[in-house]
């Protein structure tokens, strides 16, 4: 048998040697991506598509972000500083903004920016549907008061409506109105940094600088993404220097490309917090479960506080950072990142103790069965939208077996995902995993969509409390984060989030694990600083002086 | 002929009917496509808009019927996620994937036959073991893990080959496709060897079985007697024997490797039909998941048609 496998390779060798002189590749270097003031960066997939409003996931968003402008830019930090528009300005109470456009900026096709642009965009935007519409959930009107000037009327007051204005993008009016909605896919035209030199989907999309870019150019003249979905292949593709820079590189490649000379490693730690939502009501929050919540009593026991405490106590965050995640993970005690507005730096995760679960869960009245079982729930959870997300629901069951709760693990694709926990219509789920975040830096929109109160058949108000999937209900909470979305000074604001979070963690409403670690690997020929957002922009990278 | 045409169109309408129902059905029964769309935060009412404009409102047999009449026209919808037209989508990737398919079968034949027929030939040869060795890792090896070792080996490597993508295409003929250019080449050959490999191991044992039973036959023998010369012997009285089978199984092979490329696809970051067909069947884009399984049960159709053809110019023996 040995021989025989010998006997393979030379054969193989055969049929590369005669490939290799036919092409003449034999001796040739690989050829080089990076031309002078040339970059190419491999992501994980193609934008999906040039409609900048039908779609809001990071890789589409990143590419076409080089193309099309907002009004309002976001800094790395996440504060914002102005892009198409020079200023914005609310009423009193914030019901009616006033946005100041900056003049002279032209449409890659030569067409002048103007306040009928913004208009458009916002009406093909809402019209749409999808993606970023729910963005302007909370416009009521918008109109343009004079060529350089848009008006823009709530529904209830909103004091962070400019957050919003940083996720539209402005299309030209003149150039695609009235020619459909395919027209956007073959007419890629912004105002932006970059014009697009040439698309060939799933292939590759060139851009080049835009030369009358009304701000500062960027030093890259040149862009090449190259659409590379297998991880390994990306690795690949960096070590061989046909790529600059390479996106989601797994935590295994990671670890050896460190090793390697002419190759840097970048992490930053990211803004996408992993939450396990508990549908906390007294009712059966998921009657039509394939596999539903049984207690001996009949109740519902994640209804009661203390056995939320007590699933928190029993999960060893840790240990999945640092044997799931390999390291590439921080711990979250809260869906707010440090440095948001209302981050409150004294709430911690319940800390990981199984014995004080154990107590915690005999003293609210739910002692260990002669099955050893106290009761049984199910953890819904995806298999293929978080890095390692099968892995970490399965460790969530087996945390809560150790301390005598039956948890199943349901773990499903990400195209079923989404419809199947859907609040209001299946009625399926009341243990969830899902990663949450917020890019604008404000935690009162975090707990706009967390906290806010939602009964189990219906929102308490409409498009609040969207993803508030445990039904936790206070009215307390409810009134301080409506008064925190009504109040401009960011410090008034910051002291009532914090107040907020103290109560919901008090509460059990949710709780968080980690935050994935972003991990990045480029070659010595350029810099780049990553982004918290995990955008990737061209003008982020520089070359070594 | 003519009536054996009639009776394959015939067989071939009904498959395709078959196969839209099945497919409607299916791919109309798994998940919902509008959540997969809307942000996770998108109240009832924007839930609501996006089913009317995607037409999923209307009860799923008035869908159906519409399908069927759209697709009667050739027309699948247009693609949830891209946009665009289905059809058109996919006929814009189809000479991508036609490309690494055509490589990959031109060399099947010409490694698969001859190294067949040698090892088939002289069995007790050193290199006809090692062809057979070859054979057996071709057929056991999963080619997502072939593709990753031909990358990290001769791509890393030794730099004989690029790791990914297209590479420059060429125009001929008013056909652009990356075998008109030398660059191109160096892109196509990599994936299309990963997809032929396994093909090539099939085709290598298929036609030494082959060759070493019908070396034994009588006729052979006669024919060696009478002096024939060994290339002849092999390649006319032996070879042309063993055909029918091998024409089957490359008939079949074709059929699959333009189906499913998917795995290859998605190693070399190849941008054909492959690749659009697993993103949508994540996306839960129906118009393209339908349109692509017609297509190919199109494609298996006419193939095995042709199959069929050839099977009388090889044998004259066969009638259809």
């Amino acid at each position: 048998m040995k021989k025989k496998m010998h006997g393979g390779g030379v054969f193989l060798l055969i049929v590369f040697g005669v490939a290799g002189t036919l092409f003449g590749a034999g001796k040739q270097e690989a050829p080089k991506a990076a031309q002078p003031k040339s970059v190419t960066i491999a992501m994980p997939g193609d934008v999906t598509t040039w409609n900048p409003f039908s779609r809001n996931e990071v890789i589409s968003n990143s590419m076409q972000r080089h193309v099309f402008e907002t009004l309002i830019y976001v800094n790395n930090d996440l504060s914002a500083s102005p892009g198409l528009a020079l200023s914005w300005t609310p009423n009193k109470d914030a019901s009616v903004w006033t946005i100041k456009l900056r003049q002279g900026v032209k449409f890659h096709n030569g067409k002048p920016f103007t306040a009928k642009d913004v208009v458009y965009s916002f009406d093909v935007c809402k019209a749409d549907g999808r993606g970023w519409a729910d963005a302007l959930g909370n416009f009521k009107s918008w109109r343009a008061v004079d060529d350089y000037t848009v008006e823009i009327t709530t529904i209830v007051p909103d004091v962070l409506l400019p957050s919003h204005l940083r996720n539209i993008a402005i299309v030209s009016k003149e150039t695609l109105e009235g020619k459909g909605p395919e027209a956007m896919e073959t007419t890629i035209v912004g105002t932006g940094k970059y014009k697009v030199a040439e698309y060939v989907k799933d292939d590759r999309l060139v851009l080049v600088r835009n030369e009358d870019y009304w701000g500062e150019k960027p030093q890259i003249e040149r862009v090449v993404f190259r659409p590379i979905p297998q991880a390994g292949t990306r690795t690949a593709s960096l070590m061989a220097r046909e790529v600059d820079l390479i996106t989601n590189v797994p935590v295994r490649d990671a670890d050896m490309l460190k090793t390697r000379s002419g190759v840097k490693v970048l992490t930053e730690p990211g803004i996408s917090t992993m939450m396990f939502a508990m549908g906390q009501t007294k009712q059966n929050p998921s009657p039509n479960a394939p596999m539903p919540i049984k207690s001996p009593d009949g109740s519902n026991p994640l209804s009661v506080r203390e056995v939320r405490q007590a699933i928190v106590h029993a999960v060893n965050e840790k240990e999945i950072i640092e044997k799931i995640m390999g390291g590439y993970a921080v711990v979250a005690h809260t869906p707010v990142p440090e440095g948001f507005n209302g981050y409150n730096p004294n709430l911690k995760k319940y800390e990981y103790n199984p014995a004080k679960a154990e107590q915690l869960l005999d003293a609210a009245g739910y002692k260990r069965q002669a099955n050893g079982y106290r009761f049984e729930i199910t953890l819904d959870a995806t298999n293929d939208r978080y890095i390692n997300d099968a892995a970490i629901a399965t460790a969530i069951g087996g945390y809560l077996e150790k301390v005598g709760i039956k948890c199943n693990v349901n773990l499903m694709s990400r195209s079923v995902f989404w419809g199947y926990i859907r609040m209001y219509e299946g009625f399926k789920s009341h243990f969830i995993m899902s990663a949450w975040s917020e890019p604008s830096g404000e935690s009162a929109l975090i707990a706009k969509d967390l906290l806010y109160s939602a009964y189990l058949n219906a929102p308490k108000r409409k498009g609040w409390g969207g993803v508030n999937r445990g039904y936790y209900a206070n009215e307390q909470v409810d009134a301080l984060i409506e008064k925190a979305l009504a109040t401009v000074d960011p410090k008034e604001r910051d002291s009532i989030m914090q107040q907020v979070w103290k109560i919901a963690w008090d509460d059990v409403a949710l709780f968080t694990t980690h935050r994935e670690t972003a991990i990045y690997a480029h070659g010595q020929n350029i810099i780049y600083k990553p982004r918290v957002d995990q955008h990737i922009y061209a003008w982020d990278i520089s070359f070594p002086k | 002929m003519w009536k054996y045409l009639v009776k394959r169109l015939l067989q071939m309408a009904g498959v395709l009917l078959i196969v839209s129902t099945i497919v409607f059905f299916i791919t109309s029964v798994i998940g919902n496509p509008i959540y997969n769309m809307l942000p996770e935060r998108a109240p009832p009412e924007q839930v609501e808009q996006v089913r009317k404009m995607l037409g999923l409102d209307k009860p799923l047999y008035y869908q159906y019927a519409i399908f069927l009449r759209n697709a009667l026209r050739g027309d699948f919808g247009m693609s949830y996620t891209h946009h665009q037209p289905a059809l058109r989508l996919i006929f814009s990737r189809f000479p991508a994937t036609l490309e690494i398919v055509i490589v990959a079968m031109l060399l099947t034949i010409v490694i698969g036959i001859s190294g067949g027929v040698y090892a088939g030939a002289y069995p007790r040869r050193k290199l006809s073991k090692g062809i057979m060795g070859f054979s057996i890792l071709g057929i056991s090896l999963p080619s997502f893990w072939i593709g990753m070792v031909f990358i990290f080996f001769l791509s890393v490597r030794l730099g004989w080959f690029p790791v990914s993508g297209r590479g420059e295409t060429g125009v001929f003929l008013g056909i652009r496709s990356s075998l008109f250019t030398l660059e191109g080449w160096r892109h196509v050959f990599l994936p299309a060897f990963t997809l032929a490999v396994i093909n090539i191991a099939t085709i290598i044992r298929l036609i030494r079985a082959g060759m070493m039973e019908t070396l034994r036959q009588e006729y052979i023998k006669f024919a060696r007697a009478k002096g024939v010369g060994e290339k002849d012997i092999l390649f006319k009285h032996a070879l042309k024997n063993i055909m029918i089978p091998v024409v089957t199984i490359f008939g079949l092979q074709l059929g699959e490797l333009i189906a499913f490329t998917t795995i290859t696809e998605t190693i070399y970051a190849w941008p054909g039909m492959g690749k659009l067909l697993i993103d949508s069947i994540m996306n839960l884009d129906r118009p393209i998941v339908s349109a692509y399984l017609l297509f190919v049960s199109v494609l298996f159709v006419a193939i095995n048609f042709a199959v069929d053809i050839i099977y009388t110019l090889i044998d004259p023996r066969v009638e259809l």
